[in-house]
């Protein structure tokens, strides 16, 4: 596998401030939604199509009888071969070629909804949101997969949208241009990342990072290629199971089936994973 | 902050008590995390398990969050001290050297544990003044001295001071009278058990944070502790800051990298606006506030207060003295006089500007409290007198006491006695909304009255945002910094430096058009205040441009720099001119034709230019002494202390130039020198500037051996020294280091003790100056659910606290009432800001926290039939007295537990706790209930801080089938 872009989320230095829930609305130009207190301060309660991510918050007991508040920036996985896009009418034949798939796979990775060719927003007539339902990966209830097409605002229902997902920022990698799915990736892409991925030695986001990354005060979010995340982030996992974390672990498992990766510090299903 | 932000990533043990930062100061958890990655250890206590608690380390498989009910850091802390004293795991080398531990007290001086239980010596009878029941007689709160200046120490317990290495282990029998001895008695009662009894703590967890948090008594580790109002909101707030200040000097952590108690402020300017005298009992610079006490009677005798009320005492004559900094006091108060009314200006003289200065009655206080207690009059209540109405205008300049004062349904009412109100601000706020009509017959802030009935005149006047305006900002760890304009303001909103300077302008001409006063002090003042600095006309009387002239701001009289706003038609008012001003100049009177007009380059130095030191009678002019040396110019030396001359063999100074507190001055890369080992402990002195003199770290000369130790003069930590000289305690290895405090090696002539703003130079284990006590004691808060106070002492609450007669006759709920049983406190959310108009006007804010709630455990939810997200009503004291209770969300959690509570005679020795978020007020996108209806009008003994973090309160279910408990 070529160079791909990877974002680590340690949740282990994760304090749950939604900074990068604003600065993604804000860098997406999203609108705020109608919101209810409902008795947590996970608000919105799951993504939507005014929020791309989305920090859980969860009241966990372990085994050995302490109280943990944790924290989970939910959103979008980025998969290696993502499962939306397989599922999805405008990606696939007959609709393409000639035209450029609705979901875009860019060579380093970042998996981006292309609005202009979403059927969802153009007509409904042979979309039945089947990226949705195909993501693997569902949260609430009843589950719905990650790209969302819904919001509220002043008690109207907003649903006439394109899917809505996290696109990994691409625009703000000065890699705006849409190219070919199977494009390689070339050297220039690699020296324009260079200088904006991380080293995990204590330096200071690129403003060319995602949104996200940028906005984060404890540098819980990283991005690097993966061949430098995946062992910072297996080094992470086996810091915390040193120090009180047994049950400590990446999500997802497989960490060569993503592009976005999460420490954490309890199994997945204490997340509701 | 002794410290500052990014330090805090060199601690070993950081302790957050009384703050919640991960929740409040996001950013500092950058470098709290940074600590934590590289093996420190994070301690979380707080009443909730709060965000930041989600971070606390693990110790030997117990995690160091400790609960702790509202209101009892005292007790926490004194129990730390007297395990940390117990197990001998203190400093002892810094005790003797740093600190007043081995003095000698009056031998008439009693701790709370001698006497009269729950109290010291010398507590007056009950007074009639107005704003404090009792009031201590501070005569045995003193040293005993050989002669006059000369404290007598406990030689026989510590030896000498500076006489060499204490070997470690527990000090043989203390003098009885010896501030040592009266600590440690002081502390005997608080054992793990009665701490937890009265806290609330688990005593396996209590006792594990303790052991952690003492292991930074070795010479080469450090811990900071990060407080905030969670520490300060209380009739005892002071003394909290107190215990945590005394830990640190148990255990040597002031003065050191990763050390000292670190106030994390709450607005990015707060620690400027204090700088600047926000605050009602001092000047700019800290000074003294002018009283009608006989010091300060004028202006030779206030001059003397500092002079020799200041001068040092010297525990061995022939050993280094205290510098002593507010010794030279006088300077500072004749060059603010010279800025003020100079004696060029219609003044003449600075005897008359000093009686120019309003005197304040020094038995009266004049704080938020007071200034809400004087809009409105108050019939005799509890054997004082009637008191009259004193206040009938108000100007609200970015505050908003209809969310955030205490005892909020009082302060929105008495907005209503006022003829005018003036609101500068981005929004219309609560306050400057309390008369609109609610929609069912009232107002908005007082929900009984209608609108039609009240009679302020409320003016609007609109400001600009930070990103409108030009100025600087200084940050929690003192680093000021320039801001530039980003973009104009909206409509016709001004920046407050304009506003301020057109609203001076004009009272200064009405005053001037007035016919002369009888009483020429209440006119004059204004009339002949100086407005601006008055270098240009010295321009004009020496013929020619004053040197600095570009770089503060040009011609134009006053502050205005002849720009006219084109919106407001309105003078511009120039910030640079104000820097100026602030930082000082010399003036006719110097003697130095060659200086006049030229900025002071520093409040105290031999500063290689020779324009330095601020003088006393007018030959310098400066706004405020802590910022002499902040606006300065390209190719100014860094700070006076770091010369050529001072250091021997370095030839260049070290760090000139730096480049101003502008964007010049933002220099991202630490300072890492050759031919000394560069220090690697972050502290960045080519980015802003800190006051005093660009240190970074106050205190630093504490974080070397002390003289007469074998290592003087080499750092405590070589890990991560501050400042440091050679072996020979000759060169001086602040390059690459922090600048010195005392600016001469230790054992060598000149030498100082490190403490250099106290008399002593030794830091105040013993601190006489508070009015409540020298050392912490437990007591309950004013409005309390227990009925005693848990220590078994017969004062319930502080005997000094801070409370008009008005709100102890009203205000207070009998303590233990079973109409209020819970312990209540408050609290903010990362996603909203203090009052909540910078934020409930943002939507995208308001989606992530979009209403008003209150956090309860689940065992009270239980109890009461709440389930999460059930609309609740809260009620205490205050909304029965003034009829408007809280309505809020319920937030049922596991991070808050039902609390047990020893001693205090509650029911069943158990007590529920919960929080309430106070951001929510009436106006703005999202909107809610406020915290501050719950709140008391009572404050601290010292500072008259409200007591805004722990009262009484009951709630329930706002739903009319549910049978009504005792909870009603």
């Amino acid at each position: 596998m070529a160079n791909h872009a990877m974002m680590l989320i340690d949740t282990s230095k994760c304090i749950g401030c939604k900074a990068c829930q604003v600065a993604c609305q804000q860098w997406h130009s999203l609108p705020a939604e109608d919101t209810t207190f409902e008795g947590s301060y996970t608000n919105p309660p799951d993504k939507s199509g005014a929020n791309f991510t989305v920090v859980k918050y969860i009241e966990h007991v372990d085994g050995n009888g302490d109280l943990r508040f944790l924290f989970f920036p939910d959103r979008c996985r980025h998969c290696l071969n993502p499962v939306c896009k397989a599922a999805c009418p405008a990606s696939n034949p007959p609709h393409t070629p000639p035209h450029p798939p609705a979901i875009h796979v860019f060579p380093w990775g970042g998996v981006a909804i292309n609005e202009s060719r979403c059927n969802n927003a153009l007509s409904k007539d042979w979309c039945n949101k089947e990226c949705e339902m195909a993501c693997p990966f569902k949260t609430g209830f009843p589950p719905k997969g990650v790209p969302r097409f819904e919001y509220e605002k002043d008690g109207q229902p907003v649903n006439n949208l394109p899917a809505q997902k996290c696109d990994f920022c691409y625009d703000r990698f000065g890699n705006a241009d849409l190219r070919g799915d199977n494009d390689p990736p070339t050297p220039q892409d690699g020296a324009r990342f260079r200088g904006y991925f991380s080293t995990f030695s204590g330096d200071p986001p690129h403003s060319n990072r995602p949104a996200c990354e940028v906005a984060c005060p404890t540098c819980a979010l990283r991005v690097s290629w993966h061949t430098v995340v995946i062992p910072y982030a297996n080094s992470r996992v086996s810091s915390l199971q040193g120090d009180g974390f047994p049950d400590a672990c990446l999500y997802p498992p497989t960490p060569v089936g993503t592009h976005m990766l999460w420490v954490l510090q309890y199994r997945p299903e204490v997340y509701g994973l | 902050m002794t410290n500052h932000w990014n330090d805090i990533e060199n601690s070993d043990v950081i302790m957050i008590i009384g703050s919640n930062a991960a929740e409040n100061h996001p950013i500092s958890f950058k470098y709290v995390i940074k600590a934590m990655h590289n093996g420190g250890k994070l301690i979380v206590v707080d009443p909730r398990f709060t965000r930041s608690a989600s971070k606390a380390s693990t110790s030997n498989g117990i995690m160091l969050y400790s609960k702790m009910r509202s209101g009892t850091d005292i007790a926490f802390m004194n129990g730390m001290m007297k395990h940390a004293i117990d197990n001998g795991k203190v400093n002892w080398n810094y005790l003797r050297d740093c600190t007043n531990a081995s003095y000698m007290l009056h031998p008439g001086f009693e701790t709370c544990r001698e006497g009269n239980l729950g109290e010291f010596s010398g507590l007056q009878p009950e007074t009639t003044k107005r704003h404090r029941a009792n009031n201590y007689d501070k005569t045995t709160w003193a040293y005993q001295y050989v002669v006059a200046g000369q404290p007598l120490t406990d030689t026989a317990a510590w030896g000498a001071c500076n006489s060499g290495d204490i070997a470690s282990g527990l000090l043989a029998a203390p003098h009885a009278d010896s501030v040592w001895a009266k600590l440690i008695n002081q502390l005997s009662t608080y054992t793990i058990s009665e701490v937890c009894d009265i806290t609330g703590a688990d005593p396996t967890t209590l006792e594990e944070i303790y052991e952690v948090y003492t292991d930074t008594c070795a010479d080469n580790m450090s811990a900071c502790i990060m407080y905030a109002m969670g520490s300060t909101q209380h009739t005892y707030g002071t003394q909290n800051v107190r215990s945590y200040a005394m830990m640190q000097l148990l255990m040597g952590n002031t003065g050191v990298a990763g050390g000292g108690i670190n106030a994390l402020r709450g607005e990015s300017n707060v620690q400027g606006s204090t700088d600047m005298c926000l605050l009602w009992h001092i000047l700019p610079g800290y000074l003294a506030a002018t009283t009608t006490k006989a010091a300060h009677k004028n202006r030779t005798q206030y001059n003397l207060t500092y002079t020799a009320g200041k001068a040092p005492l010297d525990v061995t004559p022939g050993d280094p003295v205290s510098l002593t900094w507010w010794s030279k006091g006088n300077r500072y108060m004749d060059s603010l006089l010279q800025a003020w009314w100079p004696l060029e200006g219609a003044a003449g003289s600075l005897n008359t500007a000093y009686d120019y200065l309003p005197k304040a009655d020094n038995n009266r206080a004049y704080s938020h409290i007071d200034i809400f207690e004087d809009m409105v009059t108050v019939p005799p209540v509890g054997g004082f007198p009637e008191k009259v109405q004193e206040i009938f205008g108000l100007m609200c300049w970015g505050q908003n006491p209809a969310v955030g004062g205490p005892s909020a349904s009082f302060e929105r009412a008495n907005l209503a006695n006022l003829d005018w109100l003036v609101s500068v601000d981005l929004w219309e706020t609560e306050t400057a909304a309390f008369w609109k009509p609610d929609g069912s017959g009232g107002s908005l802030g007082i929900p009984g009255r209608a609108p039609a009935t009240i009679n302020t005149t409320v003016y609007q006047l609109p400001a600009a945002a930070s990103y409108e305006k030009e100025g600087s900002v200084c940050n929690s760890g003192r680093w000021s910094q320039w801001r530039y304009k980003a973009a104009e303001p909206p409509g016709l909103a001004m920046d407050d430096l304009s506003i301020m300077s057109e609203l001076a302008q004009r009272l200064i001409t009405a005053y001037q058009a007035a016919p002369p006063s009888p009483h020429p002090n209440l006119r004059d003042p204004v009339a002949n205040l100086w407005w601006g600095p008055y270098c240009d006309p010295l321009a004009v009387a020496t013929g020619g441009a004053t040197p600095h002239e570009d770089a503060h701001g040009g011609a134009g009289q006053n502050y205005d720099d002849g720009a006219t706003d084109s919106r407001t038609g309105l003078l511009h008012a120039n910030p640079h001119k104000v820097a100026w001003e602030i930082n000082g100049y010399w003036c006719p009177s110097c003697g130095v034709p060659g200086n006049i007009g030229w900025r002071v380059d520093c409040f105290w130095a031999n500063h290689p230019a020779g324009r330095s030191t601020l003088q006393t009678n007018g030959a310098t002019s400066s706004g405020n002494w802590l910022y002499c040396s902040h606006y300065v110019n390209p190719g100014d030396p860094i700070n006076c202390f770091d010369t050529s001359t001072t250091f021997p063999g370095g030839g260049a100074p070290d760090d000139g130039p730096l480049m101003g507190n502008r964007q010049e001055n933002r220099d991202p890369v630490d300072v890492v020198r050759t031919g000394y080992p560069g220090t690697q402990i972050g502290l960045y002195r080519g980015w802003s500037v800190c006051w005093p003199v660009n240190r970074r770290i106050i205190y630093n000369g504490a974080s070397v051996y002390q003289p007469g130790h074998p290592n003087v003069g080499q750092p405590l930590a070589p890990q991560k020294w501050v400042v440091a000289w050679d072996a020979a305690g000759t060169v001086f290895r602040t390059p690459g280091g922090d600048v010195s405090d005392g600016y001469k090696p230790p054992g060598g002539a000149g030498c100082r003790m490190p403490f250099i703003m106290h008399r002593e130079g030794h830091a105040h284990l013993f601190g006489y100056g508070r009015q409540d006590g020298p050392f912490p004691e437990h007591y309950e808060p004013w409005d309390t659910v227990c009925t005693q106070n848990p220590l078994g002492t017969p004062h319930l609450n502080s005997p000094t606290l801070f409370r008009h007669p008005r709100a102890q006759a009203m205000e207070r709920a009998t303590p233990g009432s079973p109409q209020f049983p819970a312990v209540a406190t408050t609290y903010r959310l990362t996603e909203h800001w203090q009052s909540g108009q910078m934020t409930r006007n943002n939507p995208r804010l308001c989606q992530l926290q979009p209403e008003a709630f209150v956090e309860l455990s689940e065992e009270l939810a239980t109890a009461l039939g709440i389930s999460n997200g059930d609309t609740v009503q809260i009620k205490t004291q205050r909304t029965e007295l003034y009829g408007k209770r809280m309505l809020a969300k319920a937030c049922v959690t596991k991070r808050f537990k039902p609390y047990s509570l020893v001693g205090g005679g509650v029911p069943d020795d158990e007590v529920h706790h919960v929080g309430v978020i106070w951001h929510y007020g009436y106006s703005g996108h999202c909107t809610g209930h406020s915290a501050n209806l719950l709140t008391p009008h009572c404050g601290d003994a010292n500072t008259a801080i409200p007591e805004s973090k722990a009262f009484t309160c009951n709630l329930r279910k706002i739903n009319p089938t549910w049978p009504h408990g005792p909870w009603l």
